[in-house]
């Protein structure tokens, strides 16, 4: 896999060129507003004939710790004060919101355009079972469309 | 009134069928069933009253206890299952138990300790939709769920003189009542494997098979008050709850 945030001593210079190749290569991808051949179109050749696929996968997450406004924490006041939904107050009051951003491409380098795109919000903390379970979403999808 | 549990079930459960059952049902890692213990829990604004009948002190008015706040709570059991992205259908029990003194005060002619009992198991059938602007991919997620359920309410009664005995069972009957229940919440992942369910229930019982009948009872003078008050009781405690769960994949 191609992962520039595991890199180490033991990424070699040619892995480290093929990430940037393909940074390089979606970037262009995604700022484009139509549909054109990437200018590094020659440059991503090679690693498709290397890793024997023209299909390549690019993920990712951003996660962010939401500041908490009035509402929220008026409503978590309101709960308290009504005393059945007490413990829904001191859990609203007492813990911070998170919000998670997940996105997965699927690129064709051949022919230049992106075969699958899913972005998905989720408010709520970037656990590792909640991403292992968008991973699993997006190759479940992947493997279904191949059947 | 058969039928109409059977009616209002297929309904229920038909409108799982409705949309995506040819979608892709992912489920958490490809485990599509879940397993979940759970609890709901309610403060009681109402001063619960009830007898506890204590060996060492045995009179009446040092047994009666008034409880101001006091969270119910029950059990239950729930199993669901992944049939798309966004759906999941389940059933579980719910086991509750229930009891309060019966009001003897206001008439001094009966001169006894009675508690009025009612053990309930609640059997469950639902929908459950998750919600994909919030990202969700089913059993992770904001969800709302429906459905119908069957209630079996054993009522019983037990009852002890000012002497401390063993407190003699009586006006022991089974009540069958159709129910329709509804949730809202959210379920997140933890250490890879749990799964956390928190969010609100409400159960709001039919009026069928409610104990109507203990209004001809021979014990009729004792049981008017308590039967009354456990319908309204049971009709509360199951109307907006508190629930917390904690599930596996299987």
């Amino acid at each position: 896999m191609l992962d520039a945030n595991t890199l180490d001593e033991t990424t070699t210079a040619v892995e480290y060129n093929e990430i940037a190749t393909i940074n390089r290569w979606v970037d262009e991808l995604l700022t484009n507003d139509m549909y054109m051949i990437s200018s590094n179109y020659n440059d991503v050749l090679p690693i498709v004939e290397k890793y024997n696929t023209s299909t390549f996968v690019y993920t990712g997450t951003i996660s962010y710790k939401k500041r908490k406004g009035l509402f929220p924490n008026f409503l978590g006041v309101v709960y308290i004060a009504f005393p059945p939904s007490t413990p829904l107050g001191v859990y609203t009051l007492s813990t911070p919101s998170y919000e998670t951003l997940y996105f997965s491409f699927v690129f064709d380098f051949e022919q230049s355009r992106t075969i699958h795109l899913e972005i998905n919000y989720m408010p709520q903390k970037d656990r590792d079972g909640v991403i292992k379970s968008n991973l699993y979403w997006l190759l479940y999808q992947i493997k279904k469309e191949e059947e | 009134m058969k039928s109409y549990i059977y009616s209002i079930s297929l309904i229920v459960l038909s409108f799982a069928f409705v949309a995506e059952l040819q979608a892709q049902a992912p489920g958490l890692y490809g485990k599509r069933l879940i397993v979940e213990g759970a609890t709901s829990i309610l403060l009681n604004t109402t001063q619960v009253r009830y007898n506890h009948l204590d060996k060492a002190s045995p009179d009446l008015n040092d047994n009666i206890v008034h409880q101001p706040f006091l969270y119910s709570f029950n059990f239950q059991l729930n199993a669901y299952y992944a049939i798309s992205r966004l759906h999941m259908i389940g059933g579980g029990i719910t086991h509750t138990r229930l009891g309060f003194g019966i009001d003897w005060e206001n008439d001094q002619l009966y001169t006894s300790s009675i508690n009025a009992n009612v053990h309930t198991n609640m059997f469950n059938f639902y929908v459950r939709r998750y919600k994909i602007g919030g990202g969700s991919i089913a059993p992770l997620g904001r969800y709302y769920q429906y459905g119908a359920s069957l209630v079996l309410n054993n009522r019983f009664f037990k009852e002890s003189e000012l002497d401390y005995d063993d407190p003699e069972i009586f006006g022991r009957q089974l009540f069958v009542t159709p129910a329709l229940n509804f949730a809202l919440g959210r379920q997140t992942i933890m250490f890879d494997k749990l799964l956390v369910d928190v969010g609100i229930q409400s159960v709001i019982l039919l009026p069928f098979g409610l104990d109507y009948e203990s209004l001809s009872n021979r014990n009729n003078y004792i049981i008017n008050p308590g039967a009354s008050t456990m319908y309204h009781r049971l009709i509360r405690h199951f109307a907006f709850r508190f629930k917390i769960g904690i599930g596996l994949p299987w």
